[in-house]
C-alpha cells in the first residue's frame, strides 16, 4: 500500500475521523453546539478540504489547524469532526491530497444540469454531513 | 381584471392579480403602499427585525472575498438586496431564521428545530432560491423562482418545519 509523506496510507479508511477546520463563526452555532451545513458546502471545484486526524488528540489537531488558518490570515475557531464512513454513506468519497500533510478532499459531489437545483442538492448533502459532525471549539475561540 | 380583496384582519399578503384598467392600477398601487407599510412595521418590530440585524451583520462580515478562509466569494449588494426582499416577503407569524453566508456568495436562511427538522434556503441575485429540507425520514431539495414573492410551496415547507 502506498504511503504518503505523513506516513498515512493513500486510501482513507472508513474508520478514520476527519476535521473540517472552521475559520469563520458563520459556519457553526455555539447556541446549539453544532456545525452548520454551510461549512460542508463544496467550493466550485467540488473538492471539500478536510484533514485526516487519526491518532491525534485535540491539541495535535489544533496544531494541525493553526497553520491552515494562519496562511489565510484567519483565526482557527474550531473544527467539525466527522467519520469517513459517514461521508461514504452519502455517496461521497475521500481522496488523499498531500501536501500539506494529512490533507484530503471530499469528492464525488453529484452534479445537475440546473445550477440552482444542484445547489439545493449540495445543501441537502451538507445538512446531512453537518448532522454527522461534532463541533470542537479551539481553546480560546 | 379581478381585484382580490385583501383583508387586513387576517394579515393576508396575497397580491391582487395583475390588471390593465386604471381602477386595477389604483388597487395595485394601494396594495403596494399597504404592503410596504405593513412590512415596515414587521421589519422594525417583529421577529424579522432580529433577522434583519443578523443579515446586516453577515453582510458586513462577508463583503470581502475569502471571508471563510476557503476562497468564498464575497456577498454582493445585489444578494443583500435580494435577501432583504426575501425577509420582507415572509408572511406574518414565521419566526426569524438563522442567517449565514455560503461559499458561492449566497445568503442562507435556516430554520433549525433539530437535526432532522430543518430547512435551509439560499438567496442569490439571480431571482432563484435553492433549498434543502430534512423532515424526519423525509428529505428534499430543489430550486424556485423568487422576485418579490416567495412561492407558496416554499412557505408551506417552512411552516411544516416550525413546531406548532
Amino acid at each position: 500500500m502506498t504511503s504518503l509523506p505523513s506516513g498515512l496510507p493513500e486510501h482513507v479508511a472508513d474508520g478514520e475521523p476527519l476535521a473540517r477546520f472552521l475559520l469563520t463563526k458563520r459556519y457553526f452555532s455555539t447556541a446549539n453546539e453544532r456545525v452548520k451545513a454551510e461549512a460542508f458546502l463544496p467550493p466550485p471545484n467540488l473538492e471539500l478540504s478536510v484533514f485526516r486526524i487519526c491518532h491525534l488528540d485535540d491539541s495535535a489537531i489544533e496544531a494541525l489547524g493553526q497553520p491552515v488558518a494562519a496562511i489565510q490570515s484567519k483565526k482557527l475557531c474550531g473544527w467539525g469532526r466527522v467519520m469517513t464512513a459517514a461521508v461514504r454513506r452519502l455517496n461521497l468519497d475521500l481522496e488523499a491530497d498531500e501536501e500539506p500533510k494529512r490533507h484530503a478532499n471530499i469528492v464525488g459531489w453529484p452534479t445537475e444540469p440546473d445550477r440552482d437545483v444542484q445547489k439545493g442538492l449540495h445543501k441537502r448533502i451538507a445538512l446531512e454531513l453537518a448532522n454527522e459532525a461534532t463541533l470542537v471549539l479551539a481553546p480560546g475561540s | 381584471m379581478i381585484a382580490q380583496v385583501t383583508t387586513v384582519g387576517s394579515l393576508s399578503l396575497t397580491p391582487p392579480s395583475p390588471g390593465v384598467s386604471s381602477a386595477a392600477e389604483f388597487i395595485e398601487e394601494r396594495y403596494s403602499d399597504w404592503k410596504r407599510d405593513l412590512a415596515g412595521s414587521v421589519v422594525l418590530y417583529g421577529p424579522q427585525a432580529e433577522a434583519r440585524e443578523a443579515l446586516e451583520e453577515v453582510y458586513v462580515e462577508t463583503k470581502e472575498a475569502n471571508w471563510d478562509g476557503y476562497g468564498a466569494l464575497s456577498v454582493g449588494p445585489e444578494t443583500y438586496d435580494a435577501a432583504t426582499r426575501f425577509l420582507e416577503a415572509l408572511p406574518w407569524g414565521i419566526p426569524a431564521p438563522e442567517v449565514s453566508a455560503e461559499p458561492d456568495g449566497s445568503i442562507s436562511f435556516e430554520w433549525f428545530y433539530g437535526p432532522r427538522r430543518v430547512i435551509s434556503i439560499s438567496v442569490n441575485p439571480h431571482h432563484r432560491l435553492a433549498y434543502a429540507i430534512l423532515d424526519g425520514g423525509d428529505q428534499s431539495h430543489g430550486a424556485a423562482t423568487f422576485f418579490d414573492q416567495i412561492p407558496d410551496r416554499i412557505i408551506r415547507e417552512i411552516r411544516s418545519i416550525i413546531p406548532s
